[in-house]
Parts: structure tokens; sequence; C-alpha cells
């Protein structure tokens, strides 16, 4: 019965949008102490009762939910690096830009952040300015 | 056009329960139910399944296979939010969602985990942000429903509840005071509950003159939006034997989906729900749930919709539950105690941790931790359930000790 | 705390059914399929019979009138802003008797007063589809279902 209406001509597409006015989403404790940390120019994790660190820290420590400490990281290194030109719409960008991962030895876990320079994998990094989101170079 | 015959098929479950392993509830754990928590999701998950964990005696490492439920990833603004809720660091984690009863598929999902073999100890938890979306968790809402034939209109949630109720309303002759009657309890009921939001002493007149948010719903007639999880302790039996003397047994789980058409289905009876509630009361052997259920915890995010569902659960008769409602059989001291903790009216409604909550206000009042909450009659065997998506779902769950 | 506004935009497929649904009520008619094996009619239209698990087996024309099922007035917005006027909607059963749990129905607006809502006289009365002047395959092309 399908054959005789349901010619491509004639099918309907209905645009629609999916919007709400925003989202607001709340930091919790340790997200707090983690963006506290990054604007007085610290890096943050949580250091757990197995001896493990996670970056960025938590409330709880996720492998077997207590409470660990706060501890401070130090010396960063860039873990992985990616060059975007496009922006999330398609649009191709001026200029790329360069985004990476950097990580801690000793933790777990990593943050993201714009890099600027020649720094590559592997280097050394120093962050460049302490705001959201960082970006970092080599050190 | 020939007479359309319109014949449903109804009440066929076909779910026969073989040899299963029985399966027990050793632990529950809340955050409190509030209009924001300024907590992340995860944490608040991490809050409710500290305090199961702990009266259970268990250790998150002893856990085998974890179970999250909840609602759309749109109220907490985070897409693949059963992944991001929890860190289940390698252990088998399943999630489950069922529009708003998805609270009480959680344990659903806990209990045939455990039963089937497959896991001793399961961790179940069900969690809601709903203050996260701007300028209101309603606006959320408006995706539920059909793009193209449904959205245009204008509807939001409010609306399929006051359709309902309306026709409720007009089917079997309930005024609105007696509705109200539902919130009325609701609320006094969760004045002594420690997690409740919004419990305290209101009169059917503050309900009637309360503002009319979509007639026939005045804003007294709905449960308050709130932010919450909780989660249970889910195990098999020599697991139970070792760790409480009082475990609360799972004694029958239903649940059923019908199709989207609400626009085509006659809306003063959840015919999907009595499927749901007779496939739980068969495999826990009941055959008059009106007498063999001691307590009920049925889900009531609308004064009216906890009066459909103790006449769908087979616990009062079609039209007459508001009668029962006004002789006080549903008090915590009466004959047959419903919502004695508050229920979402006046513990809050963070959709999935509500239907969650439910299960375990029973939990409590068969273990007789209940507190202040806790119904006069001894009891032994009770039911509790959730319902939603398009007016199409059910969730049951018969716990006993 | 951060704070994040979303876009997604969607295109989305009407399908087989829904298109000729949507393109009959260009022509101002109401279009269901139904399957010959148990009778059951569906508006709007599906390609299967959920009942049977089969293609449904073709198309009828019903009447653009109804009997309202249940009717609402809504004093607030989707964005749950306060209304002055309510906007009044209800499902609209269009074929089938008083005691049948499942019929061919429709969601849509009903043009009459708060009043009627209130006192339930809305609800049970027959109805019939105004239509706008401009149609475009659209749910919008029908006004509202108005009191007979
Ligand atoms: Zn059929």
């Amino acid at each position: 019965m399908w054959s005789k209406k349901g010619r491509i001509e004639d099918l309907i597409f209905w645009k629609g949008n999916m919007e709400v006015e925003a989202y607001e989403y709340d930091e919790g404790n340790a997200g707090k102490k983690f963006i506290e940390g990054i604007k007085e120019g610290k890096f943050y994790g949580i250091k757990c009762s197995s001896g493990k660190v996670y970056v960025p820290p938590r409330d709880y420590c996720p492998e077997d939910m207590t409470e660990g400490n706060y501890v401070e990281l130090t010396e960063p290194y860039l873990d992985l690096l990616t060059e975007v030109r496009e922006d999330s719409y398609g649009n191709k960008l001026e200029k790329p830009i360069k985004v990476g991962i950097i990580r801690f030895l000793n933790a777990k876990g990593g943050i993201i952040v714009r890099v600027e320079g020649d720094a590559k994998e592997g280097d050394k990094v120093k962050v460049i300015k302490w705001e959201w989101p960082l970006v970092v170079g080599k050190a | 056009m020939e007479r359309s015959a319109n014949v449903y098929r109804y009440g066929l479950i076909h779910v026969e329960v073989r040899k299963v392993r029985k399966v027990a509830i050793i632990g529950a754990g809340m955050t409190k139910f509030a209009r924001r928590h300024f907590k992340t999701p995860q944490e608040l998950v991490q809050e409710a399944s500290i305090k199961a964990l702990e009266e259970a005696g268990l250790g998150y490492n002893d856990i085998d296979c974890v179970v999250i439920g909840s609602a759309p990833d749109a109220f907490d603004g985070v897409h693949q939010k059963g992944e991001y809720l929890f860190p289940a660091m390698n252990k088998p984690m399943t999630r489950v969602f069922i529009g708003g009863a998805t609270g009480v598929m959680v344990p659903i999902s806990g209990y045939y985990h455990v039963a089937s073999g497959m896991c001793d100890k399961v961790l179940a938890i069900a969690e809601e942000k709903m203050s996260q979306a701007r300028p209101h968790p309603q606006a959320v809402f408006r995706y539920i429903w059909d793009p193209i034939l449904e959205t245009p209109i204008g509807p939001n949630l409010l609306w399929i509840f006051a359709m309902e109720m309306h026709r409720y309303m007009y089917a079997y002759k309930v005024p609105k005071e007696d509705i109200a009657l539902v919130s009325v309890k609701n609320k006094a009921n969760a004045a002594d509950n420690p997690y409740a939001q919004l419990g305290g002493r209101i009169t059917v007149d503050d309900v009637i003159k309360s503002e009319v948010l979509v007639w026939p719903v005045n804003r007294l007639d709905v449960s308050p939006v709130s932010d919450g999880a909780a989660a249970v302790v889910m195990v098999s039996e020599d697991v139970a034997r070792r760790y409480t003397d009082t475990p609360v047994w799972v004694a029958g789980v239903g649940w059923t989906l019908d199709n989207t058409e609400w626009t085509g289905r006659d809306l003063s009876y959840n015919r999907y729900l009595e499927i749901a509630g007779r496939m739980a009361y068969k495999m826990a052997g009941i055959e008059r749930p009106n007498k063999e259920i001691d307590v009920a915890e049925p889900y009531d995010p609308f004064d009216y919709k906890e009066l459909m569902h103790l006449e769908a659960l087979q616990l009062a008769p079609k039209g007459k539950a508001a009668q029962l409602v006004k002789e006080g059989v549903f008090n915590r001291d009466g004959d047959l105690p419903s919502s004695p903790g508050g229920g979402l009216l006046g513990v809050g409604n963070p959709i999935a941790a509500a239907g969650l909550m439910k299960v375990i206000s029973l939990y409590w009042q068969l273990k007789g931790t209940a507190g202040k909450m806790q119904v006069k009659k001894p009891v032994y065997t009770g039911v509790a359930q959730a319902w939603g998506d398009l007016m199409q779902a059910s969730t049951v769950v018969v716990l006993r000790r | 705390m951060i704070r994040y506004v979303p876009k997604a935009k969607y295109s989305y497929s009407a399908g087989q059914a829904q298109s000729v649904f949507l393109n009959g009520l260009k022509e101002k008619k109401i279009l269901g399929t139904v399957c010959n094996k148990c009778k059951k009619v569906y508006v709007p239209p599906k390609m299967y019979c959920e009942e049977c698990f089969k293609p449904t087996d073709g198309w009828v024309e019903l009447k653009d009138e109804g009997i309202v099922h249940t009717a609402i007035a809504s004093f607030v917005s989707w964005t749950r802003d306060r209304l002055e006027e309510p906007i009044i909607s209800g499902t609209i059963k269009l074929y089938g008797s008083e005691r049948d749990y499942v019929f061919p129905g429709m969601f849509h607006r009903i043009c009459t007063t708060y009043d009627k809502v209130r006192d339930m006289s809305i609800i049970g009365a027959k109805v019939k589809a105004v239509w706008n002047e401009k149609r475009v395959g659209s749910i919008e092309d029908i006004q509202c279902f108005k009191e007979v």
C-alpha cells in the first residue's frame, strides 16, 4: 500500500530546535577547590588511601568511595596534542588552534588546555595564563 | 467504515518465573531532597551510595555490579548521564531509563542482576539534578513529545497530568476537594521524614486556593521540583544471611510499556499499570492484593496519581480510592497505609531518585526502621511503584520481610 | 557555577505514514490507517499495526469531528511563565464508542471557554475541526477543534 503514496517527494521534514535558555552547572566542593587553585596558580589533585592521586580532584576517591586529601601537583607535561581547524559548527577557523591534555607524573587523569608555541607531546610545560581555559607553552 | 473492534490484548502476562535466586535489599541511602543542591550530580550519587553501603556493611570494592537510573539527560544537562554519573571503576554497569518509571526500574534491574546468578552484590542508584536547566526544568519536558504532531501545539508536562486528572474526575465523578486530601495526607506524613523538602500541615482549602497552573491542576496538587539521589544494595540470599539479620526480600517485580498513543487511550485508568502489578503479584504469590498488601508506596507526582495508581494496583475499586482516603484507610494508622513517608508530594520529586525513594520508604517500613514514619499495623508485605513516559510505562516492586 | 547555552537543531523526518497524514491536512482531510486483521484504526496513522505486528492494510478518511475525551486550560507556558489567557487543549476521540479503551484520537487545541473546561461541560461534547485558510501540511493547519 505504500508504493503509491509514499514517494520521496511527498515526505515531510519538520525543522525543530531543542532549546533551553541555559544550563547552570554547579562545580561542587572538589570542583570549587580545583577552580580556586587555578586562580591562585596551583593544581590540586586528590590523594586516596591507596596512594593514588587523581586530577581534577573529586569529593570521593572513585576506587573505594572514601574521602581523600587534597595535594598540590607540580611539573605538568604535555601528553597529547592536536590541532583544531574547524569550530563546532563546521566553519573553518582563520587560524588553527592547538589543544592538548596535560598530565602529572604519578597522578591519574589530566586537564584539557590550549597550547601555544612549539611544545611537543612529552615536553614539560608551564602555564602561560592561569585562567580558564588554561594556556600552556614549553617550559 | 466497518465498526472498529479496537480490542486490546489485555492481561496476558507471558513472564513465568522459573528457578531464580532469592534477592534481598540489605542497605539503602538517600541525600536530602532539595530545590537546589550545590553538589555535582556525581557527588549526590556518591553521598547516597556511601550511605547505602554503610548500612549494608560493605565497601565499594565488595560490589560486583552497578545499576544506575536517571531520567532524561536534559535535566542535568549532560549527555550520556549514566556514564557521567558514576565511575564504575571497571565493574559491569548498566543504565536503565524508562521516563518517570525509572526509579523503580533500578531495583528491578538490580533484582535480575542478582536473581540470574550473574552478580552477588549490586549497588543500584538513581539520581536527578533538575535545578540546572534554565529558566525552569519544565522547559526540558517540551522535548518528550512527538516533535511533528505534538510539540508545535506547545504542551508542557503539566498538560498530560491535567488531561489525565480531568478525565479521571469526569469518569468517576471525583471532586477536586477529595483529590486534594492526598496532598494534605502526604505533606503531613513528610513532616516526619528527615529527607523531605516540603513536609508540613496544609488544608484542602490551601490546595484549592493555590495558583491554578493548568486547570484542573493547582500548584499544591503537584510535587516540588528537586535535586537528589538514592541508592540500595541488593544481594543474593547467602550474602544477605551473612551481613544482616533483617533482610528485606524482593518478592515480585513487574513492568510494562504501552505505546506512545496517549491521545487515543482512555486516560481515566492505567491499564498498563494493572498488568505490571499483576505480574509482580503473581510472582509474589499474591491473589488478593487489597488483603495481602500491608503498606503501599504508589507513585504520587500529583495527588490524583496516587488514587489512580492505588486503583490500578488493585488496592482500591475503580474510582473509589478518594472515598477510601476520606475514610482514613490510607493514613499511617489506617488499614492500608499509603505513602507513609510523604511520597513525592512531600519528600520531593528528583524524578528517578524519587522512584527509588518510594522503594526505600517501603524498605524502611518492612525493616522497622522508619522511625516516626513507621505505620501502626505490623507489616510483612508491601508494594512500591512508579509510572512514566508519555502516560505509558509502569514499574512495580513487591517487598517482603 | 558554569553557564552554558546548548544549540541543537534538528530536521525530523515525518516518515511515510505521517507525511500522508500531514499532506491530507492540507486538503482538509483527516487520514488514518487501518489493520484488516484486528480492525484497529490508527490516527495519527502508523505503518505497522502494533497489536498484530504486521503492516497496516490501507487508508481510511475520518470525519473532521469527534468527541472531547479530556480538556484542560493552561495558565503557564512551556517555560512556566504565567499566561493571562489560558491555552485550552485536550484529546479528541475521532471514532468509537464510549467504552473503548483505545481509539483513534488527536491532541489539539479546543476552541471553547475556560468556564466550560472548569465545569467539565466540554468533556463529552461534539467538536469539529476549524481549518486555517493557509495550509502547509502541518498539525497547525487545524486551528482548533470547536464545539458544534
Ligand atoms: Zn492489527
